[in-house]
């Protein structure tokens, strides 16, 4: 007979094959589906992913879709590790941009290196006040974090239609979007000949940076165990609700970055589609990535290419909303998969055990 | 604001709370077993999609209703699996499950956006009402309206006179309990779940085959994150869900009615109206009763031998 | 025909779990119409061979048999129709639902629609046969302990089982409560049961008990007649060897001894809202080991926290050494010295996920030398960690390992090392030794009195009487949020303790009759 059981120590193998698999299965079922709907998946899929990973310009622009990418995710991680869900990792963006959008438009004369700081700032109060206000009904009311930040996505979105259509609409033309960014407001490019833009610096040094908060210092480890058991935190003398405000604020804030680096360095203007589905990328990104920083960055990086490689594959006439589905699909296996990471079936093997350690006893 | 337009409001928000309603009453349902469901977005954006799809290819808006209760059931069963038997994070699995829906539909639905839908569900009329214009403005709604109401009431009766609503509700709150007498808790979790996912199907459907009716992208338009938060709200109780959803429903009709009344509020932000409600009337419940409603073991997968 | 003697028979039954025998072989007999007991102290495997017997466990191997016929029990649905039924030490009841849903739920031979009127007709007809008091329509989540065990009982005689098993039923009464148990059960006996009664306590099972059957480390050690033994042959068969005494003395000079912690007129709410302490006041000085007994639920959760900065009162003052505590946050309790071994160790004790040093240090990592500045010195930590684990003697495959894979001997010395070890004024110890084995009760015991020899003042509250008497100078007895007067241990009976913990005020009902 099969039977479920429990394994003893979990394996870190298992986790790598799971993951390589998900993907694979993923990818078979996409061309599936879109050999049925009479596209011509394994053509353009070979074409187009060779040039995102393996051709210069392919890998500079996945470096450039990584910074929003990996602040995103880090977004979800940090409240993650205190046990909260952030699933407004979308509006949180938007917001962060909006703070930038309005300093910028609101002081076009100041110098670059003041103005940049400034929308910085603008971007992380906005963003982090909106996770501030998503936990305030959960610590106080216990109403779940993921009701509020879910819905807060909705709102935010129509308070950015409101700015765009409305009242920072611009004149000029009939398109829904702000002005464009003056000179100072936007960050120059790092990488001669591409987009990758100053941002990148500050997202690697901010995913770094976050990594070692977390492993080595006591705000680090207090955070950890106010997620990992929460009774447990406040019985050791643990302030609890101070980190839950504190994860879910920065985190959104992180978020926001995002959006303050969207806006600088490669749109330098406010949309309402500047996110290309970043929010719930990042989720995904996160999970697979195991709340780890350093892994966000290499997972971070296949999605960036996805996400570019999904741009390309509209230009040549596949529906770009299929890298949702393979995003959807490949977590879902490894949520599948991690079944086999905890539980092992087992055959009739129980004699057999029986008998082993009684000769362990006996020995 | 005379009687007309109010009669006219809650007219109006009864229809736009009828897909609300179906996801609700499925949820509730669910929620109940101890299974937290948050693929319902994507059951909704496929039930609009392939209902639509249906219909405008057939030309038969029964059958059409029929394949949308098919494929939920078989997208429902998978996630079953994934929620149950295997054991995975029930929120994460619900968000990808929700991506994948999103993504599987625009694609499959792209050839049928802004088409005309030949065979809809339109508004019923009752002859006898003429001499009643303000009941004959109520009542005119379309078949599935009475349908989502009588399921509503159903379910009530289910879950709390009869011998399978006390397991329902035993599997979410005590799930040990029940399997020590016997009952299948894993079965029990598996009808609701699929059920509910039918059911948010079912409302997404009525998204495209009446309230619209057509088929556009993401039509669901977060209805069915909303949904989570109105089973929240009523308490887990499925005749609390009527209310919830007309009043999500008048919400929605007010937005667009108070700027054709001249109000000067910016459209945008009556829009928000129907997202901010749920989570004010939560905490004023919550205010108001410290007790938790929520099913004791929401989430939390049921496992047998402890060790 | 010959007459069925065995109702019972278990023949070779072998079950494990990963690393160790919980059932190794075992073969009972159990007669029809008797009161067998199951003794063992916690680990012997007792409540794995009776969960195998109501189908909640698959045995490895071995067979069992039912009136002499071979029977295969794959799920609780077959055990229930072979007649045989659970009381479990953790009622199985859902909270939500009123007591006749409880009792029906699962039973096959109800309709689709519930008949209220002719449900509570039946179940009080079984209450009454028996005499179990009830209230079918009260929610259960509002019944006191006693009545949950009395509706897990009729739940049982509704489906009309024939075998009873109770596992560890008095665990949550009072002595009283107990005897009045005992004759219901032996009501139950004339009218045709039979009952398995498992326990570790020796002295109720020689009350109760016809025959006696005693397990050791998952395997039977003898099964005898109750007649045809006594309680210090059963206590060397639990246990295996000798027990060694505990010595206990009281610091001489208590009266002069300095006040650690003073509570005046405590007002606190339970998790629903309601009242769970109700004007509490106790006083304990240095080197006193204060014992609160009675059953739980009465408020002695609520009190354990807000003596340690968990819950915030309503009303009240707590003065530690004359200093009176103005933030009621866990931070400020901890650094007045006070130091708290919680009742629930895996859900409160500790962070399950981590690992064994980041346990231990859980009260030490803000001081130096692990913390330096904003950085966790993690070598320090290492090393300080590993220095207290072996102090205490826990064992464990590597202290790196996941703290939730300890056995729960090993994390109660994990917590008591990492309690301990911050130099306390004041302990408070709610339920230290529930689930642990002999030698790691009497380990824990000698912790205790190690620090109280100190000078250290121990609270200790727990349900059971045994050590509240054996460890306690002081004891009090809480009952629905209240504490009776504060009596010295040599002028406590049980009987007394019995009768406050069940609310009964004594002088007022011999003054009434």
């Amino acid at each position: 007979m099969i039977k479920i059981e429990n394994r003893r120590t979990v394996q870190m193998s298992t986790t790598i094959v799971v993951g390589i698999l998900s993907v694979l299965i993923s990818l078979l079922i996409c061309i599936i589906v879109l050999q049925l709907m009479h596209y011509k998946p394994i053509e353009i899929f070979s074409k187009v992913f060779s040039k995102t990973y393996f051709r210069l310009d392919g890998i500079l622009e996945n470096l450039l879709t990584l910074i929003p990418i990996s602040l995103c995710a880090l977004s979800v991680v940090i409240p993650a590790k205190t046990g909260l869900w952030n699933i407004g990792v979308e509006g949180q963006f938007y917001m962060g941009a909006v703070g930038a959008t309005g300093i910028a438009l609101a002081f076009p004369y100041l110098p670059r290196l003041i103005l940049i700081p400034l929308m910085l700032i603008g971007g992380i109060i906005l963003s982090g006040l909106a996770g501030f206000i998503c936990t305030i009904p959960k610590i106080k009311w216990g109403i779940s974090e993921i009701l509020t930040t879910i819905l807060s996505n909705s709102i935010i979105i129509y308070f950015v239609r409101f700015l765009v259509y409305d009242a920072w609409k611009d004149p000029k033309t009939v398109a829904a979007q702000t002005p464009e960014f003056v000179n100072a407001a936007r960050l120059p490019i790092l990488i001669p000949d591409s987009r990758v833009h100053y941002g990148f610096i500050l997202a690697i040094l901010i995913v770094l940076g976050i990594h070692i908060i977390l492993k080595r210092t006591i705000f680090g480890y207090e955070l950890r165990l106010t997620g990992a058991n929460p009774r447990g935190a406040e019985y050791a003398g643990i302030n609890t609700k101070k980190y839950a405000y504190l994860s879910m604020s920065i985190g959104a804030a992180l978020a926001g970055i995002a959006g303050v680096l969207e806006v600088s360095g490669i749109v330098f203007r406010l949309q309402p589609t500047i996110s290309a589905d970043y929010g719930f990328s990042a989720f995904v990104i996160a999970w697979i990535a195991r709340l780890s920083p350093i892994a966000i960055l290499f997972v971070g990086y296949m999605f960036s290419g996805l996400l570019v490689a999904g741009f390309r594959m509209q230009m040549m006439g596949l529906p770009s909303s299929i890298v949702a589905m393979l995003k959807g699909l490949i977590l879902l296996f490894v949520l599948a998969g991690e079944f086999l990471t905890f539980y092992k079936f087992s055959w009739d093997g129980k004699k057999k055990r029986s008998e082993e350690i009684k000769k362990k006893e006996n020995t | 604001m005379d009687l007309r337009t109010i009669v006219w409001i809650i007219s109006m928000g009864i229809t736009a709370g009828t897909p609300l309603l179906f996801s609700s009453v499925g949820e509730v349902l669910t929620e109940r077993t101890g299974v937290l469901n948050l693929g319902i977005e994507g059951f909704m954006l496929m039930g609009a999609m392939t209902g639509f799809m249906v219909s405008y290819q057939t030309g038969n808006k029964w059958l059409a209703l029929l394949v949308v209760i098919g494929v939920c059931l078989v997208l429902g069963l998978i996630l079953s699996f994934i929620l149950i038997t295997l054991r995975a994070n029930q929120i994460a699995a619900g968000i990808a499950f929700t991506i994948f829906c999103a993504g599987l539909s625009t694609i499959v639905g792209k050839p049928f956006i802004g088409v005309v839908a030949p065979d809809t569900f339109k508004k019923l009329t009752f002859s006898g009402l003429d001499k009643f214009p303000l009941l004959q403005l109520l009542l005119n709604k379309d078949l599935l309206v009475f349908v989502a109401i009588a399921f509503a009431i159903t379910a009530w009766a289910f879950v709390y006179k009869t011998k399978s609503g006390l397991h329902l509700r035993a599997a979410g709150d005590s799930p040990s309990t029940l399997d020590s007498l016997g009952v299948n808790v894993v079965a029990q979790r598996y009808i609701y779940t699929t059920l509910g996912s039918i059911l948010a199907g079912i409302g997404g459907a009525y998204l495209s085959l009446a309230y619209s009716p057509s088929w556009i992208e993401g039509m669901a338009a977060g209805r069915g994150w909303l949904t989570i938060a109105l089973v929240n709200f009523a308490l887990w109780n499925p005749l609390y869900a009527i209310g919830g959803a007309y009043l999500y429903g008048i919400f929605y009709a007010l937005s667009f009615r108070i700027e054709a009344m001249g109000i000067a509020i910016p459209s945008y932000f009556l829009r928000m109206l129907p997202y901010v409600f749920p989570i004010i009337i939560l905490i004023i419940s919550k205010l108001k009763n410290k007790k938790s409603f929520a099913p004791k073991y929401l989430a939390l997968p049921y496992i047998r031998e402890a060790k | 025909m010959e007459e069925i003697k065995n109702v019972l028979e278990l023949k070779n039954i072998v079950k494990t779990f990963p690393g160790i025998i919980a059932n190794d072989h075992i073969n009972l007999k159990v007669k029809k119409e008797s009161i067998h007991a199951l003794l063992g102290e916690n680990g012997a495997g007792k409540s794995t061979l009776m969960n195998i017997l109501v189908g909640l466990y698959a045995p490895d191997s071995g067979d069992i048999y039912i009136n002499e016929k071979k029977v295969k029990i794959n799920s609780p649905k077959d055990s229930i129709d072979l007649g045989i039924g659970m009381v479990h030490q953790h009622y199985k009841l859902v909270d939500t639902l009123k007591v006749a849903e409880n009792i029906i739920i699962g039973w096959d031979k109800q309709k689709w629609l519930i008949n209220s009127k002719l449900l509570f007709d039946r179940i009080t007809a079984l209450s009454e046969q028996y005499d179990l008091p009830i209230k079918p329509n009260a929610i259960v989540s509002d019944i006191s302990v006693g009545e949950k065990q009395r509706v897990e009982i009729i739940k049982m005689l509704f489906r009309n089982v024939e075998i009873l098993i109770l596992d560890e039923p008095t665990s949550v009464l009072a002595p009283q409560e107990c005897q009045k148990l005992f004759k219901t059960l032996k009501e139950m006996k004339r009218q045709g049961k039979t009952i398995i009664f498992i326990s570790h306590k020796l002295n109720e099972v020689m009350d109760i008990a016809d025959t006696v059957t005693v397990l050791r480390n998952g395997k039977i050690i003898n099964t005898l007649a109750k007649d045809d033994t006594n309680p210090k042959e059963l206590a060397r068969m639990m246990i295996g060897k000798e027990m060694e005494a505990i010595a206990k003395n009281t610091l001489e000079d208590l009266q002069k001894a300095e006040t650690v912690l003073v509570a005046e007129n405590l007002k606190a709410l339970g998790d629903e809202g309601e009242i769970s302490l109700n004007d509490v006041s106790i006083s304990i000085k240095k080197g006193e080991i204060l014992g609160i007994a009675g059953v739980s639920g009465n408020g002695q959760k609520e009190l354990a926290e807000v003596l340690t900065g968990l819950k915030p009162l309503v009303k009240g003052k707590i003065i530690i050494q004359g200093k009176e505590i103005r933030k009621y946050k866990a931070i400020e309790f901890i650094n007045n010295g006070i130091s708290h071994i919680p009742a629930d160790r895996i859900g409160v004790g500790m962070i399950p996920d981590f690992n064994c040093i980041e346990n231990v240090i859980l009260r030490t990592y803000k001081k130096k030398p692990i913390k330096k500045g904003l950085i966790l010195d993690i070598k320090e930590a290492n090393k300080i960690g590993e220095q207290l684990l072996s102090e205490y003697d826990v064992r464990m495959s590597s202290c790196y390992m996941p703290v939730k894979l300890l056995s729960g001997g090993n994390i109660q010395k994990l917590i008591l090392a990492r309690e301990i070890s911050c130099n306390p004024q004041l302990i408070i110890a709610v339920h230290p030794t529930y689930g642990l084995d002999v030698s790691a009760v009497n380990m824990v015991h000698k912790f205790l009195l190690k620090e109280q020899e100190k000078g250290v003042a121990i609270l200790l509250i727990s349900e059971d009487l045994d050590e509240i008497l054996a460890l306690s100078d002081e004891i009090t007895v809480m009952y629905k949020g209240k504490l009776t007067q504060k009596q010295a241990r040599k002028n406590c009976s049980i009987e007394n303790i019995g009768y406050a913990m069940m609310g009964i005020d004594k002088e007022i009902e011999e003054a009434a009759s």
